[in-house]
């Protein structure tokens, strides 16, 4: 290892190559070892975004009024955001000279009437052109770790997938909220609600990810309950990256079993660490 | 007392203890801690307001700026006659002068420390008196190696320990720390300003009936995105093909009561490719058993 730390100190003298294009990325050293095993290198950090307006009136809802409410205009909204964001994503990427971008942060805010979502992630290449390009870019929010172990299982991702469901659920009466002073009961307002707000979310995602021939959508992120500036309002919006089979058939991965022989060790006293 | 007014021979660090045993693995010694530090204020924020008022036009700004004309024509003396998206370099500036002069205070403790390079550096920044006056602190561990002639200047990185390591034995040298901010302010069109709130504005929506409450909201969208753009070439422009690693791009959004304001910030490490990269084993699959 020294001889090694001192050969880079050395280096510094030199200037870099001239046929080093800079790089840029958001990749560990371990994800960066990991990447170029698999036969792809880091070429740029890349961004998407996509802010998208949510008409005045679309969160106010009768009071009183009978059962769960769906609000199209949100839904719409935040999909738009989710498509756009990663469209502009997937572009930035190919003109950096990537064939995907992994590790993908997504950022969801619904602020009032505004709705945004942020990709960041790094756009990857393969090394010397050994692996084929898969034409249009993939994006994936999966770690470095689990996009190797997804690729030695014989899958691929093709895309990030979302669904968004926006459902009210209406202020109950006076004479219906006094009934249930002192029970415990269900409200089923707020049931149906979230359960209505959740199917949609889901349907889309599954949809999309059917749309683009995806076998199915691994590691999904649910962001759900009420929404923040109107609680009545039930949100779910879930994301995941649609993967497809590219091997024959799926490749087992069979993991060793270790037995870490280090105790956990947990100080109960700040002074003597 | 700073690094550069010790006399002894002992010698201070930031390094935690397993960092300490990498340090000295890689045949790193530790020389002692360095700081730098400066404080940079600008007093332009006042006159965003103004901006429009005077008709500070678009042609006035450096850098990017983007106009957006409202399609109505004359409506009313509320009703904003255009909208500009425009990068505010003086923050840059202040930011960029702040952090040269850190950076170079940081380097100079550590040159006069005999040091080859800089180690597990910490970058603090604050904002003093409301948002016109700023902070910047670097501190970090001045190493030096044997046998090895010293740099024309001290390498710096974020990275220590097994991290450090294992980026050399990828065939990467540490080079410098790297960071950059950019800053675009955004004074909303007639347009955006109704779609920002949801076609409610009693000012805005005179003349804006028909206008889209549904759709993208462009102007920040292109804001939003030239932020994240500008900051990225900016670090790019100085990496002279050299790699940033490990970078990390934090966009915070201010309202100042004008119109949003949008500060990208991406730091990393600059790092320099000094052999091969050798290509990594496949590696083994396991699952840990523990209790829980």
């Amino acid at each position: 290892m020294a001889s090694e730390m001192r050969a880079a100190v050395a280096a510094l003298g030199a200037a870099p190559s001239r046929h080093d294009k800079s790089v840029t990325s958001d990749l560990s050293i371990d994800e960066t070892l990991l990447l170029h095993g698999m036969g792809y290198e880091p070429v740029d950090l890349v961004t998407g975004i996509s802010i998208v307006a949510i008409p005045y009136g679309t969160f106010i809802v009768p009071y009183g009024q009978g059962g769960p409410i769906e609000l199209p205009n949100a839904t719409e909204a935040v999909a738009s955001a989710f498509q756009s964001g990663s469209e502009r994503l997937r572009k930035e990427c190919a003109t950096a000279g990537g064939v995907g971008v992994v590790g993908v942060e997504v950022e969801v805010d619904i602020d009032g009437p505004t709705a945004s979502v942020t990709f960041t992630g790094t756009a990857v290449t393969p090394i010397r052109h050994e692996l084929a390009s898969p034409g249009r870019p993939f994006v994936t929010d999966l770690s470095v770790r689990d996009f190797v172990l997804l690729e030695r299982a014989g899958w691929a991702p093709i895309d990030l997938v979302a669904g968004a469901g926006f459902v009210a659920a209406p202020v109950q009466g006076v004479r219906k909220t006094l009934a249930q002073i002192g029970q415990n009961i269900e409200l089923p307002v707020i049931t149906r609600s979230l359960q209505i707000a959740r199917e949609q979310a889901m349907d889309q995602m599954q949809t999309a990810a059917l749309a683009m021939n995806a076998a199915g959508v691994v590691d999904v992120t649910i962001i759900d309950g009420p929404l923040g500036h109107s609680r009545h309002v039930c949100a779910f919006i879930c994301y995941g990256t649609a993967i497809r089979l590219v091997a024959e058939q799926h490749q087992r991965i069979e993991p060793d079993l270790v037995l870490a022989m280090d105790d956990h060790i947990e100080f109960q006293a700040s002074a003597i660490r | 007392m700073t690094a550069s007014e010790s006399t002894s021979s002992a010698w201070s660090s930031g390094l935690s203890t397993n960092d300490f045993a990498a340090c000295l693995d890689s045949g790193l010694q530790p020389l002692g801690f360095v700081q730098g530090c400066s404080v940079v204020s600008w007093n332009f924020y006042s006159m965003r307001s103004s901006m429009v008022g005077v008709g500070f036009g678009s042609n006035q700004l450096r850098g990017y700026s983007e106009q957006y004309n409202c399609p109505h024509g004359f409506v009313s003396s509320e009703h904003r006659g255009y909208g500009l998206n425009y990068q505010m370099t003086w923050i840059e500036e202040a930011w960029t002068e702040a952090f040269g002069a850190a950076k170079r205070r940081l380097l100079e403790e550590a040159t006069s420390l005999g040091a080859h390079g800089v180690i597990d550096v910490v970058d603090r920044s604050i904002h003093h008196v409301e948002n016109s006056t700023f902070e910047i602190a670097l501190s970090g561990t001045a190493v030096g190696i044997a046998d090895v002639a010293r740099p024309d200047r001290p390498f710096a990185t974020f990275l220590a320990g097994q991290k450090l390591n294992k980026l050399v034995e990828a065939g990467f040298a540490p080079v410098d720390i790297a960071l950059g901010i950019t800053a675009v302010g955004v004074i909303g069109s007639c347009i955006t300003e109704y779609q920002m709130r949801g076609g409610l504005s009693i000012g805005a929506n005179i003349g804006n009936w028909g206008a889209p409450q549904k759709g993208e909201i462009e102007q920040l969208v292109r804001a939003q995105s030239a932020a994240r753009q500008l900051v990225r070439e900016r670090v790019r422009s100085e990496l002279g093909g050299d790699t940033l690693h490990g970078a990390s791009l934090r966009v915070r959004t201010i309202d100042t009561g004008e119109g949003p304001q949008i500060e990208a910030q991406i730091r990393g490490n600059r790092v320099r490719s000094f052999k091969a990269f050798a290509k990594l084993a496949p590696p083994r699959p396991v699952i840990q058993l523990a209790d829980r």
